[in-house]
């Protein structure tokens, strides 16, 4: 067997999932040699612990000081899986990377994740699955099966949230050609919050209607104000909005208050609506048929189908996105070819002799790459 | 006579022929009943109905194929034609028969592949099979076309039907047979009757129709001219069936070996590792550098390098001729010494023509340089380098010729500049591989070093090479920038501007893949003296400083700050206006663009509700109404004409012939129907393979972006993306091979390099179902080594069979059921599901038996496997309580006892009990409870499954690495039955396994004894009825007095006699009556006689009397 050899826990999570994916061993060394607490941290062993309880016949080794891993993978199989995610990271580090390997497990998925909903940095469970849920979709075909369940919210940092996720698994993917991502035609949304006032959802809506309504009409944002039990253990409230457009893209944006003990202070929500306004429009200006949470999943995706031409437009590529392509050709030898989209030029009039290139915001990418052939080694045919 | 010859036909316009014609005109066409009255014959029974709908669909269902991707190159590999054979049957022969029909050359002695170029766009890699059992797989899994020689003397050997099931369970080629030795026949008649009996058996074999070909005779060791001819045609028409297991791995049949490891280490350890390059076209699909591959008979090993070569065998591209001249006649077969042979260092030639000398091969090292292909003067001042510095980087007449184009292009407009920038990253990459192909160690390409032309072009994009810009490339770079102090917030805005100008430049290509490769280069050149370029040093310094620091950063999958994050709310607002549906559409989607485009379509329509009339343009509509006017002026002149329709404007032309007749009104009809038809189309008449259809179209769709897609790229970066493409001549490169492999080399043995998708490399259980061959004579026993092949592998493993119960429990199985499948675990390389794969038992014995003891698919694979066997464990009581009882003999220790404790437990009789607690004293005994009182001499049983470890074993057959000697004799590992009748040991068999004769003693019954008690109690009808039974009178015995007994004596006899004189008197007592008797008889017979005398005479007088009296009254 293969193995590959990185250093440093930046992309942790990428190379273990890749390694999952691909079966080769993966060995990473130099895991924060030099901090005062050196080596894995509580949610890096949380997320193998998952890895572990998702697959069959995986071997980790740590050694003493937690500043080397050696992973050996073994083969998917879904089930059904309860976890509790260490609170340091939200549900959303966990569950991205779980989405990448629901697909390919000897059965459906169906994943109970505990722990925080919604924090900084991460992207919160809504926002996976506003952004990230469409996308898988038209990968696996239909969304039959594909949930996504918050049955109870749990804001940093004590978190106290419970999830639901449900995925479907295939034998093989299919190609995918997503180039227009059409025009926004509406913007959707949850406000949400625990244990705080229930006016602040209210707020929230207001203030970032203010921002939107210049754009467009159609913004409706619920509102989900949970209580009780189902409310987690620490105050926290926040947005997540999603523009749709008319070919079925999907562009998501998300803005969280600060966390009680994290020594930002209290936020207001006017500020979080109006934040969360703003970060949806570079959402849109980053533009793409696949939001900046959704890139790294669809690229995966794409290599991960036949050995067919896959292409999808999307927006400037993310950090992550760029080292997971990096990655990528690690572990499965496929190089994307990148080139820039041609931008979609206005109706020409007569009086003008040159066509004028519509604002639609950033430059747009075209992601072209080959399949691998993969298929699904875990399911079983009768 | 001429006036006669020009004098038309005159009808006749009266009499009888005239009113038959005219009869004849005025007839309507008869109609039959349905005609009639339609609806008397609409369906009348709806099952009916629904039954004739149903079939008809379930008949073009069947029709239907699922779709699949046609992934079939533009220029397809060789395909792969394979003799096979039993020996002495003339492969060999035919083999050169069809090289010399195709070649126009003769080849005396062929080892390895041959291609041959049999077309315009076909080639073809012959192979010849030997009867090695290794061989006739490897080439079942990579032969296109079998061709199957058959002795017709011999009729079908086994070999035949091996390879048959072979390719059953690899995936059929297509197969051709071929019937040998015809001249052996003696009459045509058996010979006619033999083929025909061939032949059938042929077709049970394959199919219907298989084709089957007749050599009749040998002419000079040859086969007859037309007969190979024919054979070739049906070759070169033959099409061939995609097989899936083909068409996703791709795999490459070596035509050629070169050993360049290093001859001093060969010198210093002729047994050392082994370098190897392999060549060969690649086939099937697509095939990735760097992956692991399977070289069939060898093991696995991971390619070391791998480069694409010009085809040696190219197709002519030739326009409309239908044959090749003898120059495109190409033959390759480089591992046969041929005809005028070339030894190189590193190949074998055959020289077909002095001229084509092998222009197709690479060779490494001096010998390569003198012999340095001829290239024309251009292409080689292109490939010409010179450099500047002593060790610094080299310049291509390429580059040159490059540079002259940008300069000229600078004038050009920004656009322009802009859209080579973003190719130019990867043309430096191009280069750089296209340098790897030729054979040069050192990298030349590093960019730090760059030649001042090269460099120029670099500073016009703002390469983050560039020293000034060093620093804002890296900010606006995506590693970096949140960790900057706030005192250079006011730089931040600036480089964020910049960043954005210089965002509108990136390459974006090179921005995810590029930067890793320069940083790599950068590394190699470390102690490189490189013209006192110290800024490098400096820059690498903090480069690692700040590499170091991101390898640890927080794994997070948020992008940072960005371009759109620096732009106020107005600012971006304006520029993402036209992302909303409120912008302006892009010009093939705006709406009104798309309306003006209908309409020209469509036209004018009417609402029918309020009758308004929409017109698309008045012009348009006044056109229609003077069209009308004239069509009705038209007409009328057409009936003032007849039918001819000369005068006609041309674009009435396209309307049917009855548009004389045709109103605007109708016109409007036929438009609306026109309309109506699109409408239908689109939406519900689009009959029912409807779904069958788009599906088709959409792989149709994918097949050809497939294509497409890299065609215009150069090879060099389609590689990078695609693969090497099936099609490709390839050299690849292995380290670390056996140097079995290159001194026991034997062409006649295909290398076969299967590559494989990434998690084929792993092993784990396979799960498989699995079939016993009816034809092999033995069944198969679990964990009995077996040599399966599966995928591109061979490989010997320890399986077990088992048996999937109703509660989904596997069962193991001892031995394969006779003729059912079972299910079988072995530890084994993982292979996708649904793939094919046989078995046998051994590959060294020579059997004239049937050699492939199973075949079967692949189920599910899995890291772990629970075979389970049932387990009986067995005990004694030793104490009987009330309901429970103390077990002994079952387990040997407490421990065990516990972890069985709650198990259930079975007597003999069929009472049911649990296994409670260890007991003290004798080790392994327990208390046990039963639902009743069990008896001592019960046997307790506990039923219990228990799972099996199936050993981790697997060992690649290593055929290509054994010596001629024994090349067919590998032995893997053996079974102990095989190990002890080697040694001559003893089966061992247990003593209480053995069967005895079951003896079982008389069971004698005690009798009934009722306890006087309840005796005693007992209704008198329920006691024992046991009393005695009543005494009969007993006689005493009777003892005389001498007198007495002399008087008895007397008495008795004086009885005797007078016993004796009763009877006499009797005898003569009944003799006296029977004389009287018959006395007496007589005397009435007398009487009676005498009365009937009497009588007789009394009525004679009486008669006489009447007879008197009636006379004479009548007389008075």
């Amino acid at each position: 067997m293969s193995s590959l050899q990185y250093e440093g826990c930046n992309n942790f999570r990428m190379r273990l999932v890749l390694a999952t994916l691909s079966g080769k061993s993966v060995k990473i060394n130099q895991m924060r040699p030099e901090e005062d607490d050196p080596g894995l941290k509580d949610f890096e062993i949380s997320f193998i612990r998952l890895l572990d309880k998702v697959t069959n016949g995986t071997k980790t080794v740590i050694n003493e000081t937690g500043t080397q891993i050696i992973y050996r993978p073994g083969l998917l199989l879904g089930g059904g899986i309860d976890h509790d995610c260490h609170v340091a990271r939200p549900i959303g580090y966990y569950l991205e990377m779980l989405m990448c390997l629901a697909p390919f497990t000897k059965e459906p998925l169906r994943a109970v994740l505990r722990g925080v909903t919604c924090d900084k940095d991460d992207p919160s469970v809504d926002l996976l699955k506003l952004s990230v849920f469409p996308v898988l979709k038209r990968f696996l075909g239909t969304d039959e099966g594909l949930e996504l369940k918050i049955s109870k919210r749990g804001a940093a940092p004590d978190g106290g949230g419970e999830v639901l996720f449900c995925c479907p698994c295939r034998q093989k993917l299919r190609p995918v050609k997503f180039l227009q991502p059409g025009k926004i035609k509406r913007i959707r949304g949850v406000a949400w919050s625990v244990r705080v006032s229930p006016a602040f959802v209210n707020r929230l809506v207001d203030s970032t209607r203010s921002v939107l309504n210049k754009f467009l009409t159609d913004v409706y944002i619920y509102t989900d104000h949970m209580k009780g039990n189902q409310s987690g253990k620490s105050p926290g409230f926040g947005l997540t909005l999603v523009a749709e457009t008319t070919e079925g893209a999907f562009l998501a944006a998300e803005e969280v208050s600060n966390a009680r003990k994290s020594g930002e202070g209290p936020s207001i929500p006017e500020d979080i609506g109006k934040k969360a306004a703003v970060s949806l429009l570079q959402e849109i200006h980053r533009g793409g048929c696949v939001g900046s949470m959704a890139q790294s999943l669809a690229a995966l995706m794409m290599v991960l189908g036949q050995q067919d031409v896959s292409k999808v437009q999307m927006g400037e590529l993310t950090p992550y996105t760029i080292q997971f392509l990096r990655h990528i050709r690690d572990f499965f030898q496929v190089t994307f070819s990148i080139k820039k989209d041609q931008k979609p030029v206005a109706p020409s009039t007569d009086d003008e002799e040159e066509p004028q290139e519509l604002r639609v915001g950033a430059d747009k990418l075209i992601l072209t790459c080959v399949g691998v052939g993969y298929s699904n080694v875990s399911k079983a045919v009768r | 006579m001429e006036s006669d010859i020009n004098k038309g036909h005159r009808a006749r316009h009266s009499g009888p022929k005239a009113e038959k014609k005219k009869a004849k005109k005025d007839h309507k066409q008869e109609l039959n009943a349905k005609q009639r009255n339609p609806r008397a014959f609409a369906i009348q029974s709806v099952n009916k109905a629904a039954k004739a709908f149903q079939r008809t669909a379930d008949i073009k269902t069947k029709k239907q194929h699922i779709p699949k991707v046609d992934r079939t190159p533009t220029e397809p590999p060789p395909i792969v034609v394979a003799i096979i054979g039993p020996p002495k049957v003339g492969k060999s022969t035919l083999l050169k028969c069809l090289i010399k029909n195709y070649t126009k050359q003769k080849l005396t002695d062929i080892q390895g592949p041959v291609t041959v170029v049999a077309g315009k766009n076909r080639r073809i890699t012959f192979i010849e099979c030997n009867n090695d059992i290794n061989c006739m797989i490897d080439v079942g899994k990579i032969a296109d076309l079998a061709l199957l020689m058959v002795d017709a003397k011999q009729g079908f050997e086994m070999e035949v039907f091996e390879f048959f099931n072979i390719c059953q369970a690899t995936g059929f080629p297509r197969c051709m047979g071929v019937l040998n030795h015809l001249d052996l026949f003696k009459d045509s008649k058996g010979m006619r009757k033999r083929k025909k009996q061939l032949k059938n058996r042929f077709e049970v074999e394959l199919y219907k129709g298989a084709r089957l070909f007749y050599l009749s005779m040998l002419v000079n060791g040859e086969y007859l001219q037309n007969e190979v001819h024919n054979l070739c045609r049906f070759i070169s028409v033959m099409k061939m069936i995609p097989l899936t297991w083909r068409a996703t791995h791709p795999y490459v049949v070596a035509d050629r070996m070169e050993d360049i490891t290093n001859p001093e280490h060969i010198r210093k350890n002729p047994k050392c590792d082994r370098t190897v390059s392999l060549y060969g076209f690649v086939r099937g699909t697509h095939m990735k550098s760097k992956s692991m591959v399977h070289i069939a008979g060898c093991g696995d090993y991971y390619i070391r390098n791998m480069t694409f070569l010009p085809d040696p065998c190219p197709t002519p591209t030739m326009e409309k001729r239908r044959s090749l001249n003898v120059k495109e006649r190409v033959v390759y077969a480089p591992m046969s010494g041929v005809g005028g042979i070339v030894y190189d260092k590193d190949a074998v030639y055959i020289d077909v023509h002095a001229k084509q000398v092998a222009e197709e091969e690479k060779p490494t090292g001096l010998v390569a340089a003198l012999m340095g292909s001829v290239k024309p003067v251009d292409e080689k001042v292109k490939e010409s380098q010179i450099s500047i510095f002593k060790g610094g980087p080299a310049i291509s007449g390429e580059e040159f010729s490059r540079v002259r184009h940008n300069s000229g292009s600078d004038e050009e407009s920004d656009d322009d500049e802009m859209e080579d920038d973003a190719d130019s990253g990867m043309e430096a990459e191009d280069q750089e591989e296209g340098d790897d192909d030729e054979g040069m160690e050192e990298e030349d390409s590093d960019e730090e070093s760059e030649s001042p032309s090269k460099k120029k072009r670099r500073t016009i994009r703002m390469d983050e090479e560039t020293d000034d810009l060093d620093q804002l490339e890296e900010n606006s770079d995506e590693e970096e920038g949140d960790d900057e102090s706030e005192s250079f917030q006011w730089k931040q805005k600036m480089f964020e501007k910049a960043a954005v100008k210089h965002t509108k430049r990136k390459n974006y290509f090179s921005l995810v893949y590029g930067d890793e490769e320069a940083n790599n280069s950068e590394d190699e050149h470390t102690d490189e003296d490189i013209g006192g370029l110290f800024k490098v040093l400096k820059k690498k310094a903090a480069g690692i400083a700040e590499e170091k620091k991101a390898i640890n950063k927080k794994d997070c999958s948020a992008s940072g700050p960005t371009v759109e994050s620096s732009l106020d709310l107005e600012e971006l607002g304006e520029e993402i206006q036209d992302a909303f549906v409120t912008g302006t559409w892009d010009a093939s989607e705006d709406a009104k663009t798309r309306l003006e485009e209908d309409d020209e379509l469509y036209g004018d329509f009417e609402d029918l509700e309020t009758g308004e009339k929409y017109t698309a343009d008045p012009a348009l509509e006044m056109d229609e109404d003077e069209n009308d006017s004239l069509d009705q002026t038209n007409s009328n002149e057409g009936e003032e004409n007849g039918e001819d329709g000369d005068t006609e404007p041309a674009e009435e032309e396209s309307r049917p012939k009855t548009k004389a007749e045709m109103t605007a009104h109708e016109r409007r009809l036929a438009k609306k129907r026109k309309i109506k038809e699109v409408f239908d189309n689109e939406y519900d008449m689009k009959g029912d393979n409807e779904f069958y259809e788009s599906w088709r179209a959409e792989t149709a769709e994918q097949a050809t972006l497939n294509k497409s897609e890299f065609e215009e790229l150069p090879e060099e970066q389609r590689v990078q993306y695609e693969g090497f493409r099936p099609g490709m001549y390839v050299r690849i490169e292995f380290e670390q091979m056996p140097c079995e492999l290159i001194e026991n080399f034997d062409p006649t043995y295909p290398i076969v390099i299967g590559a494989m998708t990434n998690v084929e490399e792993k092993l784990g259980y396979v799960n498989v179902r699995i079939k016993k061959h009816r034809w092999y004579k033995k069944i198969l026993k679990s964990r009995n080594p077996l040599i399966l092949s599966m995928g591109w592998r061979r490989f010997q493993t320890i399986p077990y069979y088992y048996k999937l119960e109703d509660n989904m429990r596997r069962r193991m199985l001892k031995y394969t059921p006779e003729h059912i499948h079972c299910h079988s675990t072995f530890w084994g390389p993982i292979t996708p599901q649904g793939t094919g794969f046989l078995a046998v038992e051994s590959v060294s014995n020579k059997t004239a038996n049937f050699r492939i003891a199973a075949t079967g698919v692949v189920l599910e694979l899995d890291q772990s496997v629970e075979v389970e066997k049932k387990l009986k464990l067995v005990g004694n009581p030793l104490k009987v309580y009330k309901k429970s009882a103390f077990i002994k003999d079952m387990f040997t220790s407490n421990l065990e006892v516990a972890k069985f404790q709650g198990a259930k437990l079975q007597t003999v009789s069929g009472l049911r009990g649990q296994v409670k607690k260890a007991l003290h004293a004798p080790p392994g005994a327990f208390r046990a409870t039963f639902e009743d009182r069990i008896k001592m001499s019960d046997i307790v049983f506990l039923k219990a499954w228990v799972k099996i470890d199936i050993p981790k074993f697997i060992m690649p057959v290593t055929s290509l690495l054994l010596g001629a000697s024994d090349k067919q004799a590998w032995l893997g590992m053996r079974t102990i039955g095989q190990l002890r009748h080697e040694r001559g040991l003893p089966v061992p068999q247990r003593e209480d396994s053995l069967y005895k004769p079951i003896v079982r003693s008389e069971r004698v019954r005690k009798p009934l004894v009722i306890p006087k008690d309840l005796k005693m109690r007992l209704p008198f009808k329920d006691t024992p009825k046991d009393l005695p039974e009543a005494k009969k009178p007993k006689r005493v015995a009777v003892v005389m007095e001498p007198h007495e007994a002399k008087v008895a004596n007397f008495l008795k006899r004086v009885k005797a006699v007078h016993k004796e004189k009763a009877v006499r008197t009797h005898h003569e007592m009944r003799k006296r009556a029977q004389a009287h008797q018959k006395r007496k008889q007589a005397e009435e017979a007398l009487r009676q006689e005498k009365l009937k005398g009497a009588k007789k005479r009394l009525h004679k007088i009486l008669g006489e009397m009447k007879k008197k009296k009636d006379s004479g009254s009548g007389h008075f």
